[in-house]
């Protein structure tokens, strides 16, 4: 399984962060997120 | 609440676990927007970057944020009865020249001029302008 390594940050530079995921684990964590912010998403 | 934490017409939210997650420059800012959730966002720009459910083990990385939002193509859909009636409608709309092909009013060189914008990718050095109100 590939690994995956992401940067992101805002616009203006001030903030910047990075992640990295296995490409297996992250599809398990995208199916459970989904299921509490169904249930969350409002709050 | 999506549209507006993110001010537009859906969020993009990719998971992560917060073992794997860390901020490399700054701090982000957060929202508290009920005791089980809070937003994250740069407080100099305003950027939305995360959601963030405290007692979970991840957290939702706003792709829009990401560096290559390409990479992370949704898997699932939420919230569906809030979509915007036209969402449906828009791959019919009709397509735009890309950006700046065409610059009639010389717009393309005041903005790379000017440009505060961070680039795609990491930085070692990059000076933070303050935002100004300028109303």
């Amino acid at each position: 399984m590939s690994d995956y390594r992401m940067t992101g940050g805002c616009q203006c530079g001030a903030v910047r962060y990075e992640f990295l995921a296995r490409r297996k684990t992250f599809m398990s964590a995208i199916a459970a997120c989904a299921r509490r912010l169904w249930a969350v998403r409002s709050q | 609440m999506c549209q507006k934490a993110v001010g537009g017409p859906f969020a993009v939210i990719c998971p992560v676990f917060k073992s794997a997650f860390r901020v490399t420059r700054g701090a982000i800012t957060y929202f508290r927007s009920s005791a089980m959730a809070q937003r994250g966002f740069c407080s100099n720009c305003g950027t939305p970057l995360i959601f963030d459910y405290p007692e979970f083990p991840d957290l939702g990385v706003l792709a829009g944020s990401l560096d290559h939002p390409e990479l992370v193509p949704p898997v699932v859909q939420y919230g569906i009865e809030s979509r915007v009636p036209w969402y449906q409608h828009l791959p019919e709309l009709p397509g735009d020249k890309p950006t700046y092909t065409v610059d009639p009013n010389g717009y393309l060189p005041k903005i790379a001029a000017s440009n505060r914008q961070h680039p795609d990718h990491d930085t070692g050095d990059w000076p933070l302008m303050p935002v100004q109100d300028p109303y």
